[in-house]
């Protein structure tokens, strides 16, 4: 057998490389999909048929100050439920200003998962809800600090 | 016929968004999985010691930390259970670390899938960094007060 070229060679260990490195990334993102997917399509229709107009009425004093829409309340409890994908696939439906999405994400990215993630830290020997509750505190104080400080971000 | 429709339309732009999420995060875990396999994390840790040093946590603590802000609780929480049960930790100095892990991880990939939606990534990132080092900041100033009377309890 014919020995292979140099650059034959350095393609296709590119090739494996490539492959190996982006394996785990599309086996993640494979799990996200079966949460992102769902949210989204039911905030997206819950918003379409006007459901969301009740939520506005109950919510908005806390979100206000928070300065999101009540609408977000659905992402914000699907995502420190259920996972940090679901809440961004409901928050994606919504169709938010770069404000309302920085404070979103920001609370998200602090608080989310918080049962699966208590359970991690129980797991590691410390407080899950200790952790928790300073995580949906760190949350609001975060998001009023971005709502009040926004002028200054633009 | 609207309402099909309105789900074929909800379903299609889940999905859209699916995609977007998908190339943000393979590239994102590829590079980190890459990272973590030349031993660049740790390599950063061990030179992480003056900064744990400056903040007031223990050499024993930066590796679990440095992992849990770059790749996420699943993965610093497993490095946080086996340091936790090697018992290098002493109790206090592990609640630290998750305190400072439950408000800030997974930081690049959080962002990175709020930025997509247009998200600002400097208030976000920076908004959640400031916070847990303040949260640091007075959980070990709370912790040192408490010492003494630990001592003449003990």
């Amino acid at each position: 057998m014919r020995p292979e070229s140099k650059r034959k060679r350095f393609w296709r260990s590119t090739a494996q490389t490539v492959s190996r490195l982006a394996k785990p990334g599309l086996l993640t993102s494979l799990d996200f999909g079966k949460a992102i997917v769902p949210a989204y399509v039911v905030v997206a229709l819950l918003r379409e048929f006007g459901l969301l107009v009740y939520l506005d009425k109950a919510l908005q004093p806390l979100m206000g100050l928070m300065g999101l829409r009540a609408e977000c309340a659905l992402p914000l409890a699907a995502g420190c439920l259920v996972g940090l994908y679901s809440g961004t696939g409901a928050a994606a439906a919504l169709h938010l200003t770069v404000k309302e999405i920085t404070i979103l994400g920001t609370f998200l990215g602090i608080s989310h998962s918080l049962v699966l993630e208590g359970a991690i830290v129980a797991k590691a020997g410390s407080s899950a809800w200790r952790s928790t509750v300073l995580r949906l505190v760190a949350s609001v104080v975060a998001a009023v600090l971005i709502n009040l400080l926004w002028r200054l971000f633009e | 016929m609207s309402v099909v429709s309105a789900v074929a339309g909800a379903l299609w732009n889940a999905l859209v968004f699916w995609a977007k999420v998908t190339v943000i995060v393979v590239l994102l875990v590829g590079l980190l999985q890459w990272l973590r396999e030349v031993g660049a994390v740790e390599r950063w840790a061990a030179r992480g010691q003056r900064l744990a040093r400056a903040m007031r946590l223990s050499v024993e603590s930066i590796f679990p930390l440095s992992v849990g802000v770059v790749f996420g609780l699943t993965y610093g929480g497993a490095v946080l259970v086996q340091v936790g049960q090697e018992g290098n930790l002493t109790k206090r100095h592990l609640w630290l670390v998750v305190a400072f892990l439950s408000i800030c991880h997974a930081i690049f990939e959080d962002t990175a899938v709020f930025v997509i939606m247009g998200a600002k990534w400097w208030v976000m990132l920076g908004s959640r960094l400031l916070i847990a080092i303040a949260v640091l900041f007075l959980l070990e100033r709370l912790g040192r007060e408490k010492r003494p009377q630990d001592a003449t309890a003990a």
